[in-house]
Parts: C-alpha cells; sequence; structure tokens
C-alpha cells in the first residue's frame, strides 16, 4: 500500500493533462559516446581461509563469488566498454578488447593486464589481473584506447582491520559477537556481513541477519524490503567511524539465530566478513544504490559516483578479513 | 465635494500642544466604506516630509515646525490638504473614490517609492489584477506577482512563487498577519486567495524590515478587505469554472462590520452526467473552494477589534457502487487560517496590534470499501502541520526623524508529517491499527524584533533594526540575532539610490518532489538537531526615478543572496515513504543567487503597466549531490521578462495583454546508459541510464501572451462582461518531458504541453 499515494495523484493529475494536453517530440542533443572503464579491487584476506574444512562449490556459490577465489587463484575483471545514448536502438554495450592496461604501484609498472573473451556471445571482453592487491598500497590504473584516449584512476587499497578481544554470547536468542577493532585513519565504512555454516550430513549455509547497535550503523538500500518493517536486523550493514576515527572501538553485533539451524549438531562456524571501503568505493556503492531507488516517476536523480579520470567508471577497492568463531 | 471637506473637518479632533513640533496623527478610510486605507502618502507639502499609513490606516507624521501643509494622496481617491498649526489627532480621514466624481486621477507627488527605505518591494494594486487577463477567467493576485521582475513562476500554470532564486517554502505569505503553508488549488494551477476578498498585498523581495522573520526569500503580505461600515453591497462572479460571492455590510453601522467571500468550482458537477454514462454506478470529480469570513468592531476611536478567518479547500473523490460492494475514495487538502486581532492607539505617537493567530494545512487521503454484511474497511493517510501564535507588534513616532517599531512573536508548530491508518467496523465494533507513523515534532519559535526608520538629513534615511529569533525542538535550542538594514540617499527629488542588507532564518523545510509540481503532499518538516535552520544573506543595490508627477517611475537593483543549511531530497529518493524523512535529506547545502532587475512602470492615466526585466544566476551546492560539484537550481532562469499593459478606452470598455518570457526550466532527463559492475563482489556488468550533471538538460524557453477585454456597464449596478484568451498565440510549453518507444525500437523524447489557447468568459456584478 505504500504505493497508494503515487495513484492516488497520478490519477488525477492523468485526468487533467489528458484534458487538454498536447504532446509534441522534443529534439535532444546527440550523445557523444565516453569511455567507460570498470574494475572492482579486493586485497586482503583471501575467501579461501576456511575453505579447506568445507565444500568449496557450496561455498562460493553462497558468497557468490568465483570458485578460484576460494582456491587462492585471485583475480580481478576490469572492463572497457562506451557509454549508449538511450536513444539509440540498440542499447546494447559494447566491450573493447583492444585497449592496452597498465598497473601502476608507485612508479613501477607491475601488471599488464590482457583482454580476454570470457562469453562469445555477448563480446563481453574483460581484463584480467591476478596481482595481489595490497592493504595499504596504491594503485595506479591507466588504460589507453584504441583511440587514443587515456583513462585513469588511482586506488589506495583500504588498512585491513584485525578483529581482537573476540567474545561470543550464545546464551540468548541472539549471537552477541564482541570484538575490538583498531581504526585506520585512512578508512571510514566497514561493511558487515555473518554467514553461518554447519557441516552435518552435507554442507548447510546461511546468511544472518544482525545489528550493530549504533547511530552511524546504515545499509546503503534503505528500501529494500526483503525485511519485516521496523526491523532492527540486516543482512548487511555498513558502520561509518564517525565516532571512533583513528582511534580503538568495540563493536558488539547482535546476530538473530536461524531457528530452521538450531536442529543441527555442534560443527557451526559463524563467519563474520569485514570489509573496508576505500572512500572512493563508499561512494561508488552509495550512488550505485541510489540509482536503484528509482521506483517511482518522482524519484530524484541518482547519478554514479565515478573515480575515473577522462572518462566515466569505477575502479574501487575493498580490503576484507574473516573472523571465524566456532560454535 | 463640498460635504466631503466638511465630513473631514468634522472628523478632526484637536489636541493642543504648544511645543516647537507639531504631530499630526490619525487614521485614513475610504469615504464611501469607512475601509482603512493602507499605504496612503501622507507630506508636508512644502517639504517633502512624510510618512505613509500602516496596515491599519494609521499614521503618525511629526513636523519640526509650528505650521504646517499636509497632503494625503492615493492612487484612485481624490487628494486631501490640510493645513495644521498644532498637535492634530484625525479620528478618521475620508479619502473619496476619484472615480465617483468622474475625474481623471493624477497623483501627485508625495512619499513615493522614491523616498521610502524599503526597497525590493511593490504594493499590489488588486483592482489592476481584476483587469490582467486570467487562466479561465479566474484572477488570481499570485499570478499578477509572477509578473513582477525578481519573481518567477515555476511549472506551466504553477502560482508557486519562486523569489529572487528561493524555493516556494522560502516566501512568508501573511493573510491578516497569518502563515499560510499551501496557496494552490488544484496543484497549484489556482491561488488560495480570492481577489474579491482582498483589501491590499505587499510583496517584499529584499531589504527586509527587522519586523518580518521566519522565511528566507520574500514576504507576501495580504489583507482582507474589513467589511463596508456604512452601507450593504456586494459583489458576484460567474465564471467558467467558478463562481463566487462577496458580501459586505455594517452590522451596526460605523460601529461593527462584515464581510464574506465565498467561492467554489463546479467542474464535478459539470463532469457528472458523463462519467455517470461511462461507468454506471459511479461518481467522481474534483473541486475546489475557499471561505473568507472577518468581522471589524470599533470600539472606540483608538480601539478596534478584527476577527477574521480563512479557509480553503480542494477535494478529488470517486465513488463506485453495485449490489455487493461501495467503494469511495478521496484526496483532500487545505488550510485554516484565523486571527484575532486588538489594535489601539496609546497616544498619537504609540500603536499597538496584539494578534492571536491560528493556522493549519493539512491533506489526507481516504480508501473505504463496504460490502453486503456490513463490513467497512477503510485506509487512511494524513499528514498536517497546525501552528498556534500570539504576536505583538508597536509603533511609535517619538519625533519627526525616527520611525521606531519593535514587537514580539511566539509560535507553537505541531508537525505530523504522516499517519497510515486502518479501519475495520463490523456492525458496532470498530477497530483501528495505525499502519505506519512518522515521528511527530512540536516545536517553540520566539522572535524579537526592534527597527527604526530614522532620517538622517534631507537626503539620507536609514531603517535599521535587529530580528532576535530563538527555536527550541526537544532538547535542540537554535538561536539568531538578524542584522537588517537599508538606507537611501536622494539624489534629487525625482531619484535616489537604495542600499540594503538583511540576514533571515528559516526553521521550517519544505520536502518537495524533483517535479515542481506542487503536489499537495509536499511535506513541511521542522528543522531538527539533525537538520539545521536555513540562514540566507542578502544585499541590494538599487536605483529608482519617477517621473512627471510619479506616473513613470523605472527602478533597477542588483541583488546578491548567499543561502546556507539547504536541505534537498537525497539523490534516489522519493517522497513516498515520510516516515524516515530525516534520513532521505542532505543537508549542509549552499546557494547563491544573484543577479540585476529592470522594473519600468506607467502607475496612472488611461494607459497603465510596466516591463520587467531579471538576469539571473541560481546555484545550489551539497557534499553529495552531483558529486559535490556546483549545479544549476531547477529555477535557475538567466532571462525573465514580463509586460503588463491596460489600456482604458472608455468608461465601458478597457482591453489588457500580458506577455511572459523566461528560460527554460533546468531539468533531468536520462541520456544515456553507462556500463558499471556490482559493488557487491560481482564481476558481472550492468546497465544503468544516467542523466548527466544535475540539472544540467533545460525546457525550451517559456513564452505566453494573455489578452482581455472588459466591458462595464453602471446603471442602478456595475456589470462586467469579461473576455480572455490564453495563450493566445497557442505556444506549446513544455510541462514535463518523457521518453517513448517506438515500434520500431527508436527511444524518442516527447513534451507535455498543457494549456494551448484557451479562450473564457466570466460575467461580474457589483451591488
Amino acid at each position: 500500500m505504500k504505493y497508494l499515494k503515487v495513484f492516488t495523484f497520478l490519477i488525477p493529475m492523468v485526468i487533467l493533462s489528458s484534458s487538454c494536453s498536447q504532446i509534441i517530440d522534443i529534439d535532444i542533443p546527440e550523445h557523444e559516446p565516453v569511455w567507460t572503464l570498470n574494475g572492482n579491487i579486493t586485497a586482503g584476506d583471501p575467501y579461501y581461509v576456511f575453505s579447506n574444512e568445507f565444500d568449496m562449490t557450496t561455498i562460493s556459490s553462497y558468497f557468490n563469488i568465483h570458485s578460484s577465489l576460494l582456491t587462492g587463484d585471485v583475480e580481478t575483471t576490469f572492463s572497457l566498454s562506451k557509454t549508449v545514448a538511450l536513444t539509440s536502438r540498440n542499447n546494447q554495450h559494447t566491450f573493447y578488447n583492444d585497449g592496452e592496461m597498465l598497473i601502476f604501484k608507485g612508479d613501477d609498472i607491475v601488471e599488464r593486464p590482457e583482454p580476454t573473451d570470457s562469453s562469445m556471445q555477448t563480446q563481453l571482453y574483460r581484463y584480467i589481473s591476478k596481482l595481489e592487491y595490497e592493504p595499504g598500497e596504491t594503485y595506479l590504473f591507466q588504460m589507453t584506447t584504441n583511440d587514443d584516449t587515456e583513462l585513469s584512476a588511482t586506488q589506495t587499497m583500504p588498512e585491513k582491520v584485525i578483529p581482537r578481544n573476540v567474545s561470543v554470547d550464545e546464551t540468548l536468542s541472539e549471537y552477541i559477537v564482541t570484538f575490538t577493532i583498531d581504526d585506520p585513519s585512512d578508512v571510514n565504512h566497514y561493511l558487515f556481513q555473518s554467514h553461518i555454516i554447519l557441516h552435518e550430513f552435507g554442507i548447510l549455509s546461511a546468511q544472518l541477519e544482525f545489528n550493530v547497535s549504533s547511530p552511524d550503523f546504515f545499509w546503503y538500500y534503505e528500501d529494500f524490503d526483503f525485511l519485516e518493517d521496523g526491523s532492527p536486523y540486516r543482512f548487511s550493514g555498513v558502520l561509518s567511524d564517525n565516532a571512533f576515527n583513528g582511534q580503538s572501538h568495540q563493536i558488539e553485533m547482535r546476530i538473530r539465530k536461524d531457528e530452521n539451524l538450531s536442529g543441527f549438531g555442534s560443527n557451526k562456524k559463524l563467519i563474520i566478513e569485514i570489509s573496508s571501503l576505500s572512500q572512493e568505493m563508499h561512494r561508488f556503492f552509495q550512488s550505485f544504490a541510489q540509482t536503484s531507488l528509482g521506483f517511482t516517476p518522482f524519484s530524484e536523480p541518482a547519478i554514479l559516483n565515478f573515480n575515473v579520470e577522462n572518462g566515466f567508471g569505477a575502479i574501487v577497492g575493498v580490503t576484507t578479513s574473516f573472523l571465524e568463531i566456532d560454535l | 465635494m463640498l460635504k466631503h471637506y466638511l465630513t473631514v473637518a468634522l472628523s478632526i479632533v484637536v489636541l493642543t500642544s504648544f511645543g516647537q513640533t507639531i504631530t499630526i496623527s490619525g487614521f485614513v478610510e475610504d469615504a464611501e466604506s469607512a475601509e482603512r486605507l493602507i499605504g496612503v502618502n501622507v507630506y508636508q507639502l512644502d517639504e517633502r516630509r512624510g510618512t505613509v499609513t500602516n496596515n491599519f490606516g494609521f499614521f503618525s507624521l511629526t513636523i519640526p515646525q509650528k505650521q504646517a501643509n499636509i497632503r494625503f494622496s492615493y492612487i484612485g481617491y481624490d487628494p486631501v490638504d490640510l493645513t495644521v498649526n498644532r498637535d492634530t489627532f484625525i479620528a478618521v480621514l475620508p479619502l473619496m473614490p476619484s472615480g465617483t466624481d468622474l475625474e481623471k486621477v493624477t497623483v501627485s507627488s508625495g512619499v513615493s517609492r522614491v523616498d521610502r527605505t524599503q526597497m525590493s518591494s511593490v504594493d499590489i494594486d488588486i483592482k489592476q489584477v481584476k483587469k490582467i487577463p486570467a487562466l479561465f477567467g479566474e484572477i488570481d493576485i499570485l499570478r499578477t506577482i509572477q509578473f513582477l521582475p525578481g519573481v518567477q513562476s515555476g511549472n506551466e500554470g504553477n502560482i508557486g512563487l519562486y523569489v529572487r532564486g528561493g524555493g516556494p517554502d522560502q516566501n512568508l505569505i501573511l493573510v491578516d498577519g497569518v502563515p499560510v503553508y499551501n496557496v494552490s488549488h488544484l496543484f497549484g494551477f489556482y491561488s488560495v486567495f480570492n481577489a474579491d476578498a482582498i483589501k491590499s498585498a505587499e510583496l517584499i523581495k529584499g531589504g527586509f524590515p527587522a519586523r518580518f522573520g521566519g522565511r528566507l526569500s520574500s514576504v507576501l503580505d495580504v489583507t482582507m478587505k474589513d467589511g463596508d461600515m456604512k452601507r450593504f453591497r456586494g459583489e458576484g462572479s460567474i465564471g467558467l469554472i467558478s463562481s463566487k460571492l462577496t458580501l459586505e455590510g455594517p452590522i451596526v453601522k460605523d460601529k461593527t462590520s462584515f464581510m464574506i467571500s465565498g467561492r467554489r468550482t463546479y467542474i464535478d458537477a459539470l463532469a457528472q452526467p458523463l462519467i455517470a454514462l461511462a461507468e454506471p454506478g459511479s461518481r467522481a470529480g474534483y473541486y475546489f473552494g475557499d471561505l473568507n469570513i472577518k468581522v471589524n468592531h470599533k470600539f472606540s476611536d483608538k480601539d478596534r477589534l478584527y476577527a477574521s478567518y480563512f479557509f480553503n479547500t480542494d477535494k478529488f473523490y470517486f465513488r463506485f457502487q453495485d449490489d455487493f460492494s461501495n467503494t469511495r475514495a478521496n484526496l483532500n487538502w487545505g488550510n485554516n487560517v484565523a486571527s484575532l486581532r486588538w489594535s489601539h492607539l496609546f497616544s498619537s505617537k504609540l500603536f499597538m496590534n496584539v494578534t492571536a493567530t491560528y493556522t493549519r494545512y493539512e491533506w489526507g487521503s481516504r480508501i473505504q470499501d463496504s460490502e453486503q454484511g456490513d463490513v467497512d474497511i477503510a485506509l487512511r493517510l494524513r499528514s498536517n502541520i497546525e501552528d498556534y501564535g500570539l504576536k505583538s507588534d508597536f509603533e511609535y513616532h517619538p519625533n519627526s526623524q525616527n520611525h521606531i517599531r519593535f514587537g514580539t512573536n511566539y509560535i507553537r508548530h505541531n508537525f505530523r508529517p504522516s499517519i497510515f491508518q486502518f479501519t475495520v467496523q463490523e456492525f458496532d465494533q470498530v477497530e483501528e491499527e495505525i499502519l505506519n507513523q512518522a515521528e511527530q515534532f512540536m516545536s517553540d519559535e520566539a522572535a524579537l524584533y526592534i527597527e527604526n526608520d530614522q532620517i538622517i538629513n534631507d537626503r539620507i534615511k536609514v531603517n535599521y533594526g535587529l530580528h532576535y529569533n530563538l527555536y527550541r525542538i526537544r532538547d535542540t535550542y537554535y538561536q539568531s540575532l538578524q542584522p537588517r538594514v537599508s538606507g537611501r540617499y536622494l539624489i534629487d527629488s525625482q531619484s535616489s539610490v537604495k542600499l540594503s542588507f538583511a540576514r533571515m532564518q528559516q526553521f521550517l523545510h519544505l520536502l518537495s518532489s524533483n517535479n515542481g509540481v506542487g503536489l499537495p503532499s509536499d511535506l513541511w518538516v521542522p528543522a531538527t538537531d539533525l537538520i539545521p535552520p536555513m540562514m540566507a544573506d542578502q544585499v541590494a543595490l538599487g536605483w529608482i526615478r519617477s517621473f512627471k508627477d510619479n506616473t513613470y517611475e523605472v527602478s533597477v537593483e542588483g541583488f546578491y543572496k548567499h543561502m546556507t543549511d539547504l536541505i534537498e531530497y537525497r539523490a534516489g529518493s522519493a517522497f513516498i515513504n515520510p516516515n524516515d524523512w530525516q534520513s532521505r535529506v542532505e543537508t549542509g547545502g549552499t546557494g547563491w543567487v544573484y543577479g540585476g532587475e529592470v522594473f519600468m512602470q506607467k502607475r496612472t492615466g488611461d494607459f497603465t503597466g510596466w516591463v520587467g526585466y531579471t538576469l539571473s544566476w541560481n546555484n545550489r551546492q551539497f557534499a553529495n549531490l552531483n558529486n559535490g560539484n556546483v549545479y544549476p537550481y531547477r529555477f535557475d532562469r538567466r532571462h525573465d521578462v514580463s509586460v503588463v499593459m491596460t489600456y482604458e478606452i472608455s468608461e465601458k470598455i478597457d482591453v489588457s495583454a500580458t506577455w511572459v518570457y523566461g528560460t527554460g526550466i533546468a531539468t533531468n532527463i536520462p541520456l544515456y546508459y553507462v556500463s558499471t559492475q556490482s559493488p557487491q563482489g560481482s564481476s558481472l556488468e550492468g546497465s544503468i541510464a544516467q542523466y548527466g550533471d544535475l540539472n544540467s538538460f533545460r525546457f525550451p524557453a517559456y513564452h505566453r501572451g494573455d489578452v482581455s477585454i472588459n466591458f462595464h456597464k453602471k446603471k442602478k449596478h456595475e456589470r462586467t462582461w469579461n473576455i480572455s484568451i490564453y495563450n493566445v498565440y497557442n505556444r506549446l510549453n513544455t510541462f514535463f518531458i518523457f521518453d517513448e518507444t517506438q515500434p520500431n525500437g527508436d527511444v524518442r523524447f516527447r513534451q507535455v504541453a498543457l494549456f494551448p489557447i484557451l479562450p473564457s468568459v466570466s460575467y461580474r456584478i457589483a451591488f
């Protein structure tokens, strides 16, 4: 019923408008295609830290990541494309494999990612980077296109946080996990997710809802309805370090127990995934979420926040760490 | 005429004193209706020293001489000259409307806009408003104000006022001293002001005196008619979409009078048979209406009580009934505004007003379904803002050089942004459940002010003052001291330069949808601990010159306005769910508006009118909007031109024409798709439609011409036929733009133009 208001306004507006309105074509300036370079970079713990105990296929599908990541074969994919005019009859993007990509660390070229064609049908060319990105290091990504346009982006990988003084209280209806982090000054936002993994009669896994009691805890997609309205729990959440920038801070996560899993055995692990977001990643993520909210004609316009110079696109990074708790 | 002057003479009560100065004070009224006249020039003929009557017709003029010749002049009235040689209090100085003597009026020089310290202000001539062409013949004071330089209209047909780059929420719109929150009928196509009920209106765009506060961009001070003290009379009109009737007269002659004015549209009544034919069993419609009531009682020459009430409503309704169910739905919104004012004259030098005020704006929608078996289910959504206030205003004229005003104002705001309720009624049992409710707020706003209009010497006059605000919401307090100053330097008797500075603060925000349509659901919300109040500093510099005894007037003004702590909806948000509105807004925005205005006016004679031109730049910046870059405000309009002309061919016929031109509105349309990777771990490519920079696309330029002709006939009663043509050359101005995919796959952008050429006719009778 949340759209009730929209309908109650739209109906009379349409009646009113159609009564004496006229519709005519309007000329829009022709759109000049703009080069776009994208890539999401991850540093920190590889996902496979806990994978030796469990079935990797289940975990990879569950975490929505490529199984190669679980084996330590880290890959980062970059793509090069051009914008397409909205008025174009064919609004499919074309991806290019004839650019030259260089990755610098300091003044040194550390990698020349090669283009591959991952799908013959869509011509979705990607530039594959196998570099292990290091927390705290700054990388320059440079792409020279076939018309000699030079796109570039700089990304400093956030420092990794190592949770300490970890304790868990399992006695209540929630798992109350408490730990301390030392907030690096260059990190402003932490993305949390929590999972439970069981190893009994095969593999069972589930993402758990949780809450962090802080006024600076939020989620980019506030409007998503997958949670009960008014629920304090989220499947994913971001904690801003407004209140503890550069200091040690104790975090309390209240994780809702999944009653469906209560009957299973004792071989359970609680996995808390902590991703330190770079400032560019935070801005891009925020704007990406805002573009997804445009459900109504009355929504405010949202513009993606890019960091690629001389073109569009985002090359943004996170540094992950995992906290494993045996239950 | 002799009788008229005799009346003047008899009305004078003489207070004697033997000082070196004399003070003349009193009230100026319309001789026929005893309606107090606002803005009458009262000045010393030989010295050009003078003042104007205030909103209650009161004036006080102290002269450093033992004898003076005083003239009272007002457009549309015969001037009156008096010679005074001692302190004089005039309980009633009646001015005779010039039309009754069939004389052409030429207002002679006096305290014109050239002399006043107040700059950036315009007095709206209600008589001229009634001559200007109107949409569907419906006369509208706000539509006339939109023709003034520095004032822009919003979208096509919208009566929202965008004054010197401010939003429609930044206008303090007062009816008899009480703020009105929503001034639009029919999504902004008409204003709630019925011109027949209005006595005067003044718009101030800058150089705000200290007595005004609470909004950033303008003050529109509307005063309703008091009611004729001498005889019963009325005025009515019938138009294509509405009719109205105004009655006024004495309850006790020369003591108590009333004025009542009502208006209602009948679009719904006309459409009803067609709807019933198309959909048997259903009824649907829309109407708006308003009601103005005012009673004033004169206890003595020095005490008066005014009670006024103003109500307006808009309502959409739909009903459907068959053998199984009865469904009813409606959407309605409106204001209730009331005031009770006591005016008291302590002495010829000290005047006081105490006013209790109440204002409430509410909108709501309701869907109700009754099934056979008496089960009644209803969903109700409503939102309101309600204020109670008490204010006092004093005017003190200690001597010939100073005119001091001071006062207090207190307002209790109650905000209920939204409540969503579900009701089930089965036989006599009623169950109510609140499904969703936004947080309610109460806040207190208090103000103190003092200002002085001081003559420094023959050429320099300065108005300076302070406005102090204290605002509380829960445990959060905001306070500010707002300096106001404006000065005038007389170059010669016909021209002056003026300079002003004003700091304004606003504790209310209007969360408005981005399309500028002006929906009733636009949400009034308070400044809170998370959302600080907005602030604006404005400086203005102007030159004004009158020609030919005030017949012509030319003014040029430049202004710069800097606004801080503005708010906007967060990118991607919409007004649909106001429950957590505080998390859906961007705060800390900054705005800059600067530009120049030219206003050339012919004020008297057969041919009257004006030409206005505004050149302005209007930008905003928010840390989290448009990647933190500066962007043009939606109503950034580089050029704005308006021409208003009225020509009185004879006593029986007058014609009017208006023309407006404005740079197109800045807006957003998706222009291209960009590929992107999801930030949530997936490297799969997505495609997202993008707008380019915020507000980077412009509607085509807006322009429109309107004409009208009035035929007057006067025997026993004055009757007028008005024929208006809106958009006479059928310009298809953009209302909104949308994209449409053609069958061949092409995407085309199309615009909706709302009003083509629209002729209308109305008939008016005054008795």
